[in-house]
């Protein structure tokens, strides 16, 4: 789960709740995560999801739910690294 | 030595084949224990339960895992928790598990837990019947997880609390303010440090940072995905001498 961005310059104060929500409750997303924010009039997606698949998915939901706005799609596909260790003796 | 591997947050759906088991694979050489502290699929199928499920099937070490909210979505946790288990994945809900590793008892206790607020600015038992409903469903979880450290507490010679929500502020700071009550609980917080535990794992908070402590001084790890970035990270303990006599025994 995660805070998302304040920031809304878009015509409609409500719309960017809006995404939030229907980002982590469709189940063709489902990715609370996810921020986003409105700058220069257009829809700016930011964070991590785990696929390529997610990525689009959310897009297209944004697409679906604000006709006409612009989308800046920023979000990332987590890219994973060898694991690493940590000593944690008390 | 005791060696934990430790991962969340991975948000297993059909998309995920094959994303973490060439991590898995080997992942025996690095640590004898695999946790899971919740948010195992992204919705909350069965479906998506079984992804995982065949991903966890090559790792050759006792895998123990807690839910989190994303497996409860779509009201089928019992299913998600049915897959796993089927596939030799220990599920805790509220319950704990010991394993035995190289002749030291780990004893661990998992609970998903829930949110509520930390110190300083937490939601109470006050007002309307949600509300109250709210914060009782979390302090009922950390009674549990209380009882449940406490359960193993005469047995294992190290302990690890497993949760999905986490148990201080100090592993969300990242995330905005405004939702940390819906991050965590204090409640979970001071139930680990008035029964004890020797480490704590949790995930939930993506944007906030791996590394905390209890004010009881435990070692809290939030091990969600998207902060550690990697498929687990290794953590390692060396039992204080004292506890080494007792485990080697007379």
């Amino acid at each position: 789960m995660t805070g998302t961005t304040g920031t809304n310059d878009l015509q409609d104060p409500y719309l960017l709740e809006h995404l939030r929500r229907a980002i982590a409750e469709d189940p063709r997303v489902g990715e609370p995560a996810v921020r986003v924010f409105s700058a220069a009039g257009r829809i700016w997606l930011e964070g991590f999801v785990g696929s390529e698949e997610r990525r689009k998915a959310t897009e297209d939901l944004v697409a679906e739910m604000a006709p006409g706005i612009a989308i800046k799609n920023e979000l990332q596909v987590i890219v994973l690294t060898a694991p690493s260790v940590e000593s944690v003796d008390r | 030595m005791i060696r934990i591997a430790a991962i969340a947050d991975v948000h297993f759906g059909r998309d995920s084949a094959g994303t973490l088991a060439p991590y898995w694979k080997d992942l025996h050489e690095y640590a004898d224990l695999l946790l899971l502290a919740g948010d195992l699929t992204r919705v909350g199928t069965a479906d998506e339960a079984r992804v995982l499920a065949d991903e966890l099937a090559v790792v050759k070490v006792p895998t123990i895992a807690v839910l989190g909210n994303h497996d409860f979505h779509s009201g089928d946790e019992e299913g998600v928790v049915r897959v796993l288990r089927d596939a030799g994945t220990i599920v805790l809900e509220c319950a704990s598990h010991m394993v035995e590793i190289d002749g030291v008892r780990v004893g661990v206790a998992g609970c998903k837990g829930f949110g509520g607020g930390f110190l300083g600015a937490c939601a109470t038992e006050f007002g309307e019947p949600e509300m109250k409903a709210f914060i009782r469903h979390t302090r009922s979880l950390a009674d549990k997880l209380e009882r449940e450290l406490d359960a193993v507490a005469s047995q294992a010679d190290y302990r690890v609390a497993l949760l999905h929500y986490a148990p201080i502020d100090g592993t969300v700071e990242g995330e905005k303010r405004q939702i940390y009550p819906f991050l965590g609980s204090f409640l979970l917080g001071e139930a680990i440090d008035r029964a004890g535990s020797d480490l704590v794992f949790h995930g939930h908070a993506h944007l906030g940072r791996e590394r905390g402590m209890t004010p009881g001084g435990i070692a809290v790890r939030n091990v969600a995905q998207p902060v550690l970035r990697h498929a687990y990270n290794v953590y390692q303990a060396d039992l204080h001498p004292e506890r080494a006599k007792r485990v080697e025994g007379p």
